[in-house]
């Protein structure tokens, strides 16, 4: 358990402590204890840590109107007050007890002054009911991690120094779990993001494929078996890299090298692969997993919707300042219209995220000049171009992407 | 010499060099050759195709040539190119690469963050490039004459065509392959003939070559005096003429010549009986239609103290801004990989180096006319006919100019890529593939306009004057830029202008020929002696003048030029923070 | 990292010092005619062509050498320095 919940698990009981105790001097007024059974205060304690305990599920969902109404029964009768209501910073959320009818409207204005200060508050209700029992209200913030909430409003028939202080320490016990409970939200979208970014860079019918084909070697040919493991768990490394660096061409290429070699036990002879590499634009910065995806897209394509021989071509060439990549295949190809469509953002399928998001990127990054320059038409193959700029200023290897920018304005004739 | 091995052996090398340029990528048609395809240049090749680019005409002929006319004192040229290389490797090698920077303006915009002075360096890189690139092509139409006759622009010509058609076509698609190819062409080039040279030269009983009294010719021979020139006989001379002494004319007669100063014109021709002495050129002839004249020795001989430290602290430091030298430095994967490939670069250049003074020293003893020709710088080339002639001789002379013409063709592809590349990116409005190659004509045209426009100078020379800007302008702003922080973007304007500019107008004075001799001359003809610490010091003072523009992130720059790569990786930010411990 | 630049500029000094003193020196040293008037050498010809022809080069590359060896030797020690922390 982290530091957060430990303290929060530890305030929490301070609170409930010190409102058994409360409740159970109000209530052993009342009646005589039986020591075996529990004394009165003893009674009023479980009773306290009872309702408490059923109060808190609902609020750990947050603050919202339904979480509100279950809540704010068990609390009033944690309190025991003659009304209690739980609002956010607009408006009513829950109210539960007599006179919600008559007391809702001037509540909000009392809770919107206490919004300002912060404070809780001990007001008179000045009800003009005369047989209204609500005559002092305790209003109490309700803060979370952004600030007030709400407010928590217990009402009573008089004025009192232990309801204002209990109301005081039930509202803060209710904020604790409400910040619980926007830890939890929080963490869960970290979660959510993380695994939507992992599926957007290894696609799980890839994993489930090239496990399985590594599976069918391991009887056959352990070691190719094991070699193909290897490459994957390299592959797997690297691609799970934060999505936004910056990597070197060399890197990059090894990366296909290793996703071809994958895709090749699954293929086997289908798959024909050429390299050509000008050496010099190896150590070339680039955005992280720009080239691997659209190789990833080719060969997905290429092999999956036709039977025949399906080549691929990868060239990097030096082109003074710029380094220049081409990847060129014979598959299917794509429809120009729908091409269009996909860079431009207004994809459907599933195939396609690759180029319209290496597009982005590459534009982000390099600026409008650098992005994809394809070339296709159906049944004629795809070649994919790109080029990147050798130097770009805030592009490094170790660099996070926030740190490219696009060229200034340059001026010129 | 036979003409037609020669130029075939040209023709050789241009095909070579064109098709090794389109077709040296590394191929690989099976997934298992990936591994090779994709590792990152050793740095063995990368430090062959590093020498390869750096050993220029100057490297392959001006040395000996200028060895010839004026003794071993020539030697601290390519010690200085050589030594060029140590300072770099010391100062700037592992920094340069961990930049990032292709080109030298990109240097300075990663260090500086401003865009002014990029363009200047810009500027700067360009003029650097031209004016080393007008020795090139100068000494190729030299060549070409030698060869076969043609007029001088007519190598120029082919080399220009040559390299920017390679360059804008995208030919030069593996420069690494095609330039470490020249490099051991060269070297082969230089070495086989200079081995039979000495064979040659032992059986000849091993004459000793003099330099501290003119040379002597060792047989009978013809010289042919292609332009006007003025001699100085200090004993009377008896020649053969054929053509115009002292306004005469003679047709085959012999004539009685006085000691003292003689005017020889265009055309014609001496035969020179054995042990005579080679008559001495009488200064520099401004007046005359002279087209070789040479300032530099001039002033050489009236200070040379002076001069040769002005020759020392140019090469030391001029070599760091030339700018086909920093980019092949971002073939290295890493600065470690740099550094060890200098050490490499180190090796090969030093090893080329130990030839050419044997040309220069054999060019003494037998071809001592040119001196009087002017046309020393072809002395590597004239020689195999000379003591060895016959098939032999031609074919080695055929092989020293496919080594020749491959000089050429790889510094000027090397320079007209840079340039270019220069040129499209921060001169030429926008970019893109078409841009690059209209920046590629246009870096070979100036200097191609130039090359028959301008008078000649000593390849080895006009070399030294580019190394001179250079020394005076980047090395102020590379030293500074990654050793001290409180570099600022005015500081190297400054430094750059004033530095670079003054050793410009140096250089150009000096090539318009205008000073006429004594301090003022040889201040003007090797401007490095003031110039570099005017260039640093310029920097350094309004740097510091302007402290409030020093670059916000020049901790987390310096971090990155001067940290291991694998330390930065592991850092990330956190090191450029923790900087000033 | 000022110490590593620090440790790095010193190599780089010592190399260059080493240079300008075997090799910047020579200059000085031909012009000197008493050196050579001393011993039984007819002329400095000889001398120079050794030294600039073939001796300072293997020098500038053992320099080198060392300055090679120096700098990883720096950087390794400064690379410990960082991760024993």
């Amino acid at each position: 358990m982290t530091g957060i919940e430990i303290a929060a698990v530890a305030a929490a009981g301070a609170v409930l402590l010190a409102a058994g105790i409360v409740l159970g001097r109000v209530t052993a007024r009342h009646g005589r204890g039986d020591l075996d059974l529990g004394t009165p205060v003893e009674h009023a304690t479980f009773h306290t840590l009872h309702t408490a305990s059923l109060a808190a599920p609902p609020l750990r969902a947050g603050l919202t109107e339904d979480t509100a109404r279950k809540a704010a029964r068990r609390l009033r009768s944690l309190l025991g007050t003659e009304a209690l209501c739980l609002t956010d910073r607009e408006s009513v959320l829950a109210w539960d007890g007599p006179g919600g009818d008559h007391h809702r409207e001037p509540v909000m204005r009392r809770v919107r002054e206490m919004l300002d200060s912060g404070r809780s508050q001990s007001v008179r209700t000045d009800c003009d009911d005369l047989q209204c029992p609500l005559r002092w209200a305790v209003i109490a913030p309700l803060t979370g991690e952004e600030g007030v909430l709400g407010a928590l409003v217990a009402y009573g028939s008089r004025e009192s120094a232990v309801l204002v202080r209990a109301a005081t320490e039930v509202a803060r016990w209710v904020s604790v779990q409400l910040e619980l409970a926007e830890l939890d939200r929080s963490r869960t979208r970290v979660v959510e993001a993380e695994i939507r970014a992992l599926r957007a860079q290894i696609s799980p019918h890839f994993i489930f494929n090239s496990l399985a084909a590594i599976a069918s070697f391991v009887r056959t040919d352990p070691e190719r078996a094991r070699e193909l493991l290897l490459e994957f768990a390299d592959f797997t490394r690297y691609s799970f890299r934060r999505h936004g660096d910056f990597t070197h061409l060399a890197d990059e290429l090894r990366s296909i090298e290793q996703y071809l070699a994958l895709a090749g036990a699954r293929f086997g002879d289908r798959l024909k692969v050429t390299l050509q590499v000008a050496p010099e634009v190896l150590p070339v910065a680039l955005p992280f997993l720009c080239l691997q995806p659209l190789v990833e897209n080719a060969v997905k394509h290429g092999l999956e919707d036709s039977t025949d021989e399906f080549k691929v071509t990868i060239s990097a060439r030096d082109a003074g300042a710029e380094a220049t990549v081409v990847i060129e295949d014979n598959g299917v190809g794509m429809d120009p219209e729908r091409l269009r469509r996909i860079l431009a953002g207004e994809h459907t399928a599933s195939s396609g995220i690759g180029l319209s998001n290496v597009d982005d990127r590459l534009r982000q990054v390099y600026g409008d000049d650098y992005g994809l320059v394809i070339e296709t038409g159906v049944g004629a193959g795809m070649k994919i171009t790109l080029r990147f700029p050798k130097y770009r200023a805030g592009v490094h290897p170790s660099s996070p992407a926030g740190q490219g920018r696009r060229p200034g304005p340059r001026t010129g004739p | 010499m036979n003409q037609a091995y020669a130029v075939a052996a040209v023709t050789a090398v241009v095909l070579a060099t064109v098709l090794i340029g389109a077709l040296g990528l590394r191929i690989s048609r099976t997934t298992s050759d990936f591994y090779v395809a994709s590792r990152s240049v050793k740095p063995g090749l990368n430090a062959a195709a590093i020498s390869g680019e750096y050993l220029s005409a100057a490297s392959f002929l001006g040395v000996a040539g200028l060895v010839l006319l004026q003794g071993p004192e020539m030697l601290w040229y390519p010690v200085g190119y050589t030594a060029g290389y140590l300072v770099l490797l010391v100062l700037v090698a592992a920094p340069l690469r961990r930049s990032g920077a292709y080109t030298l303006s990109d240097f300075a915009e990663a260090r500086l963050e401003s865009p002014q002075v990029r363009r200047l360096a810009s500027l700067f890189v360009v003029g650097i490039g031209w004016l080393y690139l007008l020795p090139q092509l100068q000494g190729a139409g030299l060549t070409l004459e030698i060869l076969t006759g043609a007029p001088d622009w007519v190598g120029g010509l082919v080399v220009a065509l040559v390299v920017t058609g390679a360059v804008a076509a995208g030919g030069m698609r593996s420069i690494t392959f095609v330039q470490a190819f020249q490099y051991w062409l060269k070297l082969t080039a230089l070495l086989v003939p200079a081995l039979f040279l000495t064979v040659a030269w032992l059986g000849d009983d091993a004459p000793r070559a003099r330099f501290a009294e003119p040379a002597t010719f060792r047989e009978h021979t013809v010289v042919t005096v292609d332009d006007t020139v003025r001699v100085d006989l200090d004993r009377p001379l008896r020649v053969t003429v054929t053509g115009t002494v002292d306004d005469r004319r003679h047709e085959r007669e012999p004539v009685a010549l006085d000691a003292g100063v003689h005017r020889i014109g265009a055309g014609t021709s001496l035969a020179f009986p054995a042990h005579a002495r080679v008559p001495e050129k009488a200064g520099t002839d401004r007046t005359g239609a002279s087209s070789w004249s040479q300032p530099l020795a001039s002033s050489r001989e009236e200070h040379p103290l002076y001069a040769t430290y002005g020759l020392i602290l140019a090469t030391f430091l001029g070599t760091m801004g030339l700018p086909h030298v920093a980019v092949r430095f971002y073939t290295s994967p890493n600065g470690t990989a740099a550094r060890r490939t200098t050490l490499v670069v180190l090796g090969l250049i030093g090893a080329f180096y130990l030839l050419p003074p044997v040309y220069g020293a054999l060019g003494r003893i037998y071809a001592p006319e040119l001196s009087l020709t002017g046309e020393a710088d072809a002395a590597v080339l004239v020689l195999p006919d000379r003591m060895i002639g016959g098939l032999g001789g031609d074919l080695l002379g055929a092989l020293l100019a496919g080594g020749a013409f491959a000089a050429f063709l790889s510094t000027a592809s090397g320079l007209t890529m840079s340039v270019a590349g220069v040129l499209t990116q921060d001169v030429l409005p926008s970019r893109g593939v078409r841009h690059f190659r209209l920046a590629t004509v246009l870096a070979m045209a100036v200097p191609l306009g130039l090359s028959i426009v301008t008078v000649n100078v000593p390849v080895a020379d006009a070399v030294g004057l580019a190394f001179a800007v250079s020394a005076s302008s980047f090395c102020p702003l590379l030293v500074l830029g990654i050793w001290w922080r409180g570099l600022t973007p005015p500081g190297a304007v400054a430094g750059l202008v004033v530095g670079g500019g003054a050793a410009l107008t140096a250089v150009m004075a000096t090539r318009a020929g205008l000073p006429g001799g004594g301090w003022s001359h040889s201040l003007l003809a090797w401007p490095a002696v003031w110039s570099v610490p005017l260039g640093f010091l310029t920097m350094v003072l309004v740097s510091l003048a302007t402290p409030h523009r020093v670059p916000a992130t020049t901790a987390a720059t310096l971090a990155r030029l001067h940290l291991p790569e694998d330390l930065m990786a592991k850092d990330g930010t956190g090191v450029g923070g923790g900087a000033g411990r | 990292m000022r110490s590593l630049m620090r440790s790095q500029l010193r190599a780089a000094m010592v190399s260059l010092g080493a240079l300008a003193l075997l090799v910047g020196s020579l200059p000085l040293l031909f012009s000197l005619p008493e050196v050579f008037t001393a011993s039984d050498l007819p002329s400095p010809a000889p001398f120079v062509w050794a030294a600039l022809g073939v001796a300072v080069y293997p020098v500038m590359w053992l320099i080198a050498r060392w300055y090679v060896r120096r700098a990883e030797r720096n950087e390794r020690a400064f690379g410990k320095l960082v991760e024993g922390r």
